[in-house]
């Protein structure tokens, strides 16, 4: 009998080494079956470009609520904020939480990916310049940001990035969009490119020197030196000379649709905003439109009725066209039907997200001219064909869905205005106005882009909503450093805060000074 | 003779045992009061020959034939030897038991029975039956002020939400610092499958809830790691023991039936300014438009009863509405219904009960409803071998669960903050826009939801299939050497579906989803142990074994937007479609022993050591062994003390347990996006945390000491424990700074030490023949403090409110989970500074830890012949809360605060910077009070600290004589409340007990559903 229990205890020790030694799948047990170690470039890149053009959080808070009715595109009824400069803590860290989570964190990784890596020079290319707009768009919001060290925290381990100094940030985002403009090459692999460009690299390059000329003219009021060889660099490279050469993010009716129009747009998902009668145009665009007798007018601007939920009547009849002043308090407002707000046309659900025109960029080269920066072309002739081509890109949002859009652009009207209807003035001070109240207009729904462009410019003289808010009652220059960076980055926001200015929407940022 | 038996101990080995027979002898061993005593010792003096009676305290073993004597022993009973004669075959024996503490059996980990003098650590056991009468619906919040040092929060979301349970302090940063639960052996899942979060969402409820009080024996709560130390890896938050009822030998089927009935109200805590109406800037509304257009505000003009606007287009008096919190909530109920059927022969007993819980909320068309179906089986087959099957399914169907914290669904908010003018009424008669046939606009917000749309319009439902189940045989291979295999699973399926109706103001194409979640643990488990008297006093009791743990939870779910057919909720008629699926799988193996020594019974020393290894390591650090030591010495034992004392005993012990880690934390993980474009495949990192290949589990190294004691005739006891703790490598999951690319980083240099007291005392201050009065305190300090985060990281964030001027953040030197406030902008002199007349936002302090470091409970329990009375008050102090709800209702107008000035503007106490000097500006009382709401939350961060008359109990039991002629053998009736009044407390409109979720940011409130007072009858009845 003993030794029977012995022979049992040694295969319970049996067992037991059995439970201790089978560890060898553990290795295998711990791989995630629904995630991979490593994507191709070209997934990775369809990716940034998505993210780049964003999602309905930033373009509703950052672009619609505030900057569009900061530069008093819009005024809106139930989102105030923006027009009544009151200040919202989400709203006003949205273009930052969603940039930095998502097409920055996998732009800084796409790069350093593909760095090197000879079949991927055009990812490597794309991925630069798209991250260059990226953090122009960031920098030009904020002022001094996380740059060198920002989306690092996976390969280099930083999980507080210091900020840079705006300055340092537009060197390098010139000298990046050089690099890359220049590291194109047509003959390596160039998939899922969801830009109009599809892949194109000559067309890249393009859109790599229209956007440096951006950041040249933005730095035409604190650094001209600079700015005029930033410029002449970029006009060197070559800038896009066709409507069709604008660099726009497709669209899709299913799945991803237009950012700016998921939010204004009537179609089923879209948050339905023009239904509403939420967002209107303000008394100054619309003004600025009645005085110089702007034909877009009646392409972008109508009045609607009809219930809530779809389309309705549109009415572009001038006479009827009026804005909604800023500042306005909704209480009380009567009769919000009667004015005037964007055509639906604008925000269907696979409407182009453009990131940068023809016509700004002919605006730009005009600007340059004037300021002997660029030296070949008239600058006369680059403003009318500026105004031209920002009216003529507005067809670019045809999506075929209605028929009668493509009617409202009549050719001789807009070949009348910008021809002969428009004047050219003669002093310097009026030609300013004059090119930069026409990239007022051609930047509508790229709001950033004409938040950026009036503190640079000062066009159009705009009047501030009689409202005090958030920023006593002047309109806001910059948006300020969200609160979770002096919660989570408190030394390096402080350490730019002390820098750059109070932390407030007042603070100019560098090249605003 | 020789027999060969077979039987499976567990699935880890077949075992052939031999025996040689002599004669047969049977017979039982009861005590003194003739109940079975289950598992003592039968064993011939000076022979091997040896048995355990089975659960009804029957014994058959083989004996040499002849006149022996029998040495009978068992665990809370005097040892007793028996003469048995020559050819006798049956000899039935009574042993008695021991008096006070040195009788006390307790549940400890692994399921092992030990005398409770012999454990060198605290540990506190509740009965089933105190869980039955007044009780919750969860087992866990009807512990709350029953044990010393256990923190029990629960969530504002009324049935079916889910509980924290902290014992002796949040021990790491990241984990979810929540006991691991035991159900008779079975490690069961407490997930919480979703929580609210800053931006809303619903608690769908934690898995221990399902557990069904009725089924309950005892609870044993394992407060610390030197509890716990055998469960290693996943002992680092304490363990909770749960061992369910056994059936007994017994003449013909017992049946017990218990019934529960209780209605539940809400309780109204709010106290709102009713002088100003909806509006804006003192303004009245005109027109619809204005009525609709504008927010949720009460900043409108005097309350004068004249005829104005509202958000329907219908005039209505512009006076107070006081009740819509009490009209919109109905009136719950809460029915539990459960029969037992028991009994059992010498060969096998049973314990089959059925529940059924249904629960009505406060909140329409919520609902809870759960069934339990639990079998307990004991089998003796043969000598020597028991069988204990335990096996229990649960079935539970929730039904529109409430949304909590944001507005989105959510009807808690849009009552909560409803215009002083408005009767929530009209939201349900004007519910519908007459063109959509949806959500009517009622305010400038489109993501605030009509009450009613969210109640009666959304739906959610979700349901859980559950088995738990243990087979476990124990052979006594000898008198002294045992082995006890067991297998056991704990398995769910959980499916869910919900929708956003179609033409709901902030979705206007509607949308669905559905999901199931299957999870799985195994376990199985072997251990060999020895029972042997070394010397006449020296004895040893020593175990080693094995288990192997294995954890898979799975997940599908798909779902989509924008409906193509209304009304129609079903995923082909969704125009965006998305998928997804998860899964996770973990295992542990681990070896482990435990041996403990006694010396004449007065002093207990015991060692025990476990090796974990993990999946979820690197190779280099998946083995870690953790150990522990523990002493007991019964000083009333080993010398003479006063006559007064009757019993006294210290302990120490000392003990390193681990935490669990997650699957796949050790590389970057891209993933692919659900829908392509146009065909075209997309993705990206995977994950908004950095992986790190090197983490190992965090450590926690505690050691306690206690003394215990009765006097006075045990009238009078003490239990009193000092305890500290210490984590090291804790795997931070740090909140870092979003430039960084993403939210948080694993690390494995955290730091946090507990250390705090326990104290129960009880008396019996009155007892005689005919009442007696027994009164039980007790009370718990924990002090935490967190030591280090990384080195670069001394602030972490945890979560945030929907305001975002209030967070949870861990910050090194102070307790767990501050809560994060901004102040006044103030001069160097601490004045506030207005700037235009206006507050401005000014630091970021740390106000306080939203945990409560004092617990306490007493319970006073009242008998008079038939009659039972009792009544729990428990508090907490010295935590703090954010409450959303109190910042929300300034910003807003509804607050008290915001009368002064409503009349010509405020003049803001404080210096005006521009000035420097005393501020002059007046400004109108919304601006002036908005700027406050939205720029400075200290104002609104509270102290928690509460006494709460938790529970009474009035029963009577019937006398038997009283019965007659029925058929019952025992009958009680009880009255019985819970959460009957809030004693103290420090927040305005709203209980401090009002957290939206059970997670490690405790301390923020944000629109929860309100607090429920329950009030009924519980009957039980014994056939």
């Amino acid at each position: 009998m003993k030794m029977k229990i012995n022979k049992y205890i040694y295969s319970l020790l049996i067992a037991s080494i059995s439970i201790t030694g089978c560890t060898k799948e553990f290795e295998a047990v711990n791989i995630s079956p629904t995630s991979v170690n490593d994507l191709s470039s070209d997934l990775l890149f369809t990716n940034t470009i998505m993210g780049v053009s964003g999602g309905e959080y930033e373009a509703w808070r950052t672009n619609l609520i505030y900057n569009s009715q900061f530069i008093q595109h819009f005024a809106s009824t139930s989102w105030d904020q923006g027009h009544r400069y009151k200040f919202d803590e989400g709203y006003n860290s949205s273009l930052w939480d969603s940039y930095y989570g998502n097409p920055i964190k996998n732009l800084v990784n796409l790069v350093a990916k593909t760095k090197g890596v000879a079949n991927d020079v055009n990812y490597n290319s794309a991925a630069r310049i798209l991250k260059a707009y990226a953090f122009m768009r960031l920098t030009d919001s904020y002022g001094d940001i996380p740059y060198s060290e920002a989306g690092n925290g996976y390969l280099s381990g930083v999980f507080s990035p210091k900020y840079d100094d705006q300055k340092a940030i537009y060197a390098d985002i010139v000298a990046e969009l050089d690099a890359a403009a220049k590291g194109f090459d047509a003959a390596k692999p160039f998939k899922g490119d969801i830009t109009s460009y599809n892949g194109n690299t000559t067309l890249w390059k393009k859109a790599a020197y229209s956007l440096m000329l951006r950041a040249g003219m933005r730095l035409s009021k604190v650094d001209a030196t600079t700015a005029a060889s930033v410029v002449g660099k970029a006009v060197a490279g070559g800038v896009m000379t066709s409507i069709d050469d604008a660099f726009r993010i497709k669209h899709l009716t299913s799945g991803y649709d237009n950012p700016n129009s998921h939010v204004l747009g009537y179609y089923n998902g879209s948050r339905g905003e023009l239904s509403n009668n939420s967002f209107k145009f303000s008394t100054t665009f619309i003004g600025l439109l009645q005085t110089n007798a702007d034909p877009r007018l009646g392409i972008l601007s109508v009045v609607r009725t009809g219930a809530a939920g779809a389309i309705g009547v549109e009415d572009n009849s001038a006479e009827k066209q009026k804005g909604l002043k800023v500042g306005i308090d909704p209480t009380g407002l009567t009769g919000i039907e009667s004015y005037s707000q964007l055509r639906s046309d604008f925000v269907v659900a696979d409407a182009p997200n453009i990131l940068v025109s023809y016509g700004e960029t002919l605006l730009l080269l005009a600007e340059g001219k004037e300021r002997g920066w660029v030296s070949t072309g008239s600058a006369e002739q680059y403003f009318r064909d500026g105004v031209n081509a920002s009216i003529n890109q507005l067809k670019l949002y045809d999506n075929g869905s209605n028929s009668a859009f493509g009617g409202l652009f009549k050719a001789s009207d807009i070949n009348t205005y910008t021809a002969t209807t428009l004047t050219y003035p003669s002093t310097t001070d009026a030609k300013m106005k004059a090119i930069n109240e026409q990239y007022y207009i051609a930047t509508l729904l790229d709001e950033y882009e004409a938040h950026a462009n009036w503190r640079r410019s000062g066009y159009p003289v705009l009047v501030p909503a009689t409202t005090t808010g958030y920023s006593n009652g002047v309109i806001p220059r910059r948006f300020q450093y969200p609160s979770s960076e002096s919660q989570l980055n408190g030394k390096n926001v402080n350490a730019a805060i002390s820098k750059q200015g109070a932390n407030n929407w007042a603070t100019k940022v560098w090249w605003d000074k | 003779m020789k027999r060969i038996l077979l039987t499976t101990c567990g699935v880890l080995g077949i075992c052939a045992i031999t025996f040689a027979q002599t004669r047969q002898l049977s017979g039982k061993v009861t005590s003194s009061d003739n109940q079975g005593i289950v598992s003592a010792t039968v064993k011939v003096k000076g022979a091997k020959n040896a048995t355990i009676t089975n659960t009804d305290g029957v014994f058959s073993f083989n004996a040499p034939a002849g006149k022996l004597v029998l040495e009978v022993s068992s665990v809370g009973f005097v040892n007793k030897d028996v003469q048995v004669a020559a050819g006798q075959n049956t000899v039935n024996v009574v042993l008695t038991a021991q008096v006070g503490e040195l009788a006390d059996v307790v549940v400890t980990a692994l399921g092992i029975k030990k005398e409770k003098k012999a454990l060198g650590y605290a540990l506190t056991e509740v009965k089933g039956d105190e869980l039955t009468q007044a009780r919750s619906n969860s087992v866990v919040t009807s512990l709350v002020g029953k044990v010393a040092g256990l923190n029990v929060t629960s969530t504002a979301t009324g049935a079916g939400g889910s509980t924290r349970v902290i014992l002796r302090g949040n021990t790491s940063i990241s984990d979810n610092n929540q006991p691991l639960y035991v159900v008779d052996g079975m490690p069961i899942d407490n997930s919480n499958r979703g929580s609210a979060g800053m931006w809303g969402g619903s608690d769908a409820g934690d898995g221990v809830q399902m557990i069904n009080p009725d089924e309950i024996e005892t609870v044993s709560v394992l407060k610390g790691g030197n509890a716990a130390a055998l469960y290693g890896a996943r002992a680092s938050a304490g363990v909770i023991l749960i061992t369910t009822k056994k059936g007994s030998k017994r003449k013909g089927l017992g049946i017990e039936v218990n019934s529960n009935t209780v209605v539940e109200s809400v309780v109204d805590y709010t106290d709102w300014q009713y002088q100003y109406g909806h509006g804006n800037s003192g303004v009245k509304p005109i027109t619809q438009s204005d009525a609709n257009g504008i927010n949720l505000n009460s900043w409108g003009g005097k309350l004068d009863g004249t005829s104005v606007m509202q958000w329907d287009g219908k005039s209505r008096p512009y006076v107070a509405q006081k009740n819509n919190m009490t009209d919109f909530y109905k009136s719950g109920t809460n029915l539990n219904n459960s029969a037992a059927f028991y009994g059992g022969s010498d060969k096998m007993t049973y314990n089959f009960t059925i529940a059924d819980m249904n629960n009505t909320s406060v909140i329409p068309n919520s609902t809870l409803r759960r069934n339990n179906f639990s079998l307990n089986l004991g089998m003796t087959p043969v000598d020597n071998l028991s069988i204990n099957v335990s096996a229990r399914y649960v079935r539970e169907r929730a039904r529109n669960r409430p949304r909590l914290s944001d507005s989105p669904g959510n009807a808690n908010f849009t009552i909560g903050i409803m215009p002083t003018s408005w009767d929530q009424a009209t939201f349900q008669t004007s519910k519908l826009d007459p063109v959509t046939g949806g959500e009517a606009k009622f305010n400038g917000n489109e993501y605030v939801t009509n009450p009613y749309w969210a109640v009666e319009n959304f739906h959610e439902e979700d349901s859980r299939d559950r088995l738990i189940a243990s087979i476990e045989s124990r052979y006594n291979i000898s008198k002294d050497i045992y082995v006890r295999g067991r297998v056991a699973t704990d398995q769910y399926t959980r499916a869910s579906f919900s929708m956003e109706p179609q033409y709901t103001q902030y979705t206007s194409g509607g949308s669905m989803n559905r999901g199931t979640n299957r999870f799985r643990e195994f376990n199985s488990e072997l251990i060999v142990g020895i029972q042997k008297d070394l010397t006449s006093k020296i004895k040893l009791d020593a175990l080693a074994g094995g288990n192997m743990m294995q954890n898979i939870d799975e997940g599908q779910a798909f779902g989509g937007n924008n409906l193509l057919v209304p009304n129609f909720y079903y995923i082909n008629n969704m125009k965006d479609k998305w998928t997804d699926y998860s899964y996770y799988e973990k295992r542990i193996h681990s070896a482990f022993g435990s041996a403990e020594v006694s010396y004449n019974k007065y002093l207990y020393v015991t060692v025990t050591g476990r090796n974990d290894w993990y999946s979820t390591l690197s190779p280099t650090n998946w083995s870690i062994l953790y150990p522990s030591a523990a002493v007991s010495y019964i000083i009333s034992e080993a010398i003479k003390l006063p006559d007064f004392i009757n019993y006294a005993k210290a302990r120490a012990s000392w003990a390193v347990v681990g935490g669990d880690r997650s699957p796949y934390g050790l590389n970057l993980p891209y993933s692919l996006n659900g829908t392509t474009f146009s065909g075209l495949g997309m993705g990206g990192i995977g994950t908004g945390t950095i992986p790190n290949k090197n983490l190992l589990p965090y450590k926690v190294t505690s050691q306690e000491v206690g003394i215990e004691s009765r006097m006075f005739d045990s009238r009078f006891g003490i239990d009193f424990t000092l305890y500290s703790k210490k984590t090291t490598n804790d795997i931070i999951g740090s909140q870092i700074s979003g430039t960084s690319g993403y939210g948080s980083v694993l690390i494995n240099v955290g730091e946090v030490s507990n250390s705090g007291a326990e104290l129960l005392l009880t008396g019996t201050p009155i007892k005689n023949s005919k009442f007696s009065w027994d009164v039980s305190y007790n009370l718990g300090y924990n002090k935490s403090n967190i030591d280090k985060i990384s080195d670069q990281i001394t602030d972490a964030g945890v979560d945030q409110a929907r305001s975002m001027t209030a967070s949870i953040h861990h910050l090194v030197g102070k307790p767990f989970g501050q809560i994060m406030a901004f102040d006044y902008k103030r001069n160097a002199s601490g004045e506030i500074l207005l700037n235009a007349g206006k507050a401005q936002r000014g630091e970021l302090i740390a106000v306080g830890s939203g945990v409560s470091p004092y617990t306490m409970g007493i319970n006073n329990s009242f008998h008079y012949g038939n009659f039972n009375f009792e009544f729990l008050i428990d508090g907490k102090f010295g935590g703090y809360i954010y409450s959303g709800t109190n910042d929300f209702a300034m910003y807003r107008g509804k607050s008290l605060e915001t009368l002064p000035g409503r009349e010509g503007g405020v003049v803001g106490a404080g210096i005006d910077q521009a000035t420097g000097s005393k501020n002059a500006i007046s400004v109108p009382a919304q601006d002036y009070y908005q700027s406050i709401a939205l720029n400075i939350s200290t104002p609104f961060v509270y102290k928690s600290d509460f006494i709460k008359l938790r529970q009474i109990i009035l029963s009577y039991n019937i006398p038997t004589k009283d019965l007659g002629k029925l058929p019952f053998k025992g009958a009680s009736v009880s009255i019985v409340g819970r959460n009957l009044l809030i004693i103290s407390k420090n927040t305005p409109n709203i209980d401090p007990e009002s957290n939206y979720n059970a997670g490690n940011a405790q301390g923020l409130e944000w629109y929860g559903a309100p607090p429920v007072r329950s009030f009924g009858v519980n009957l039980n009845l014994k056939f």
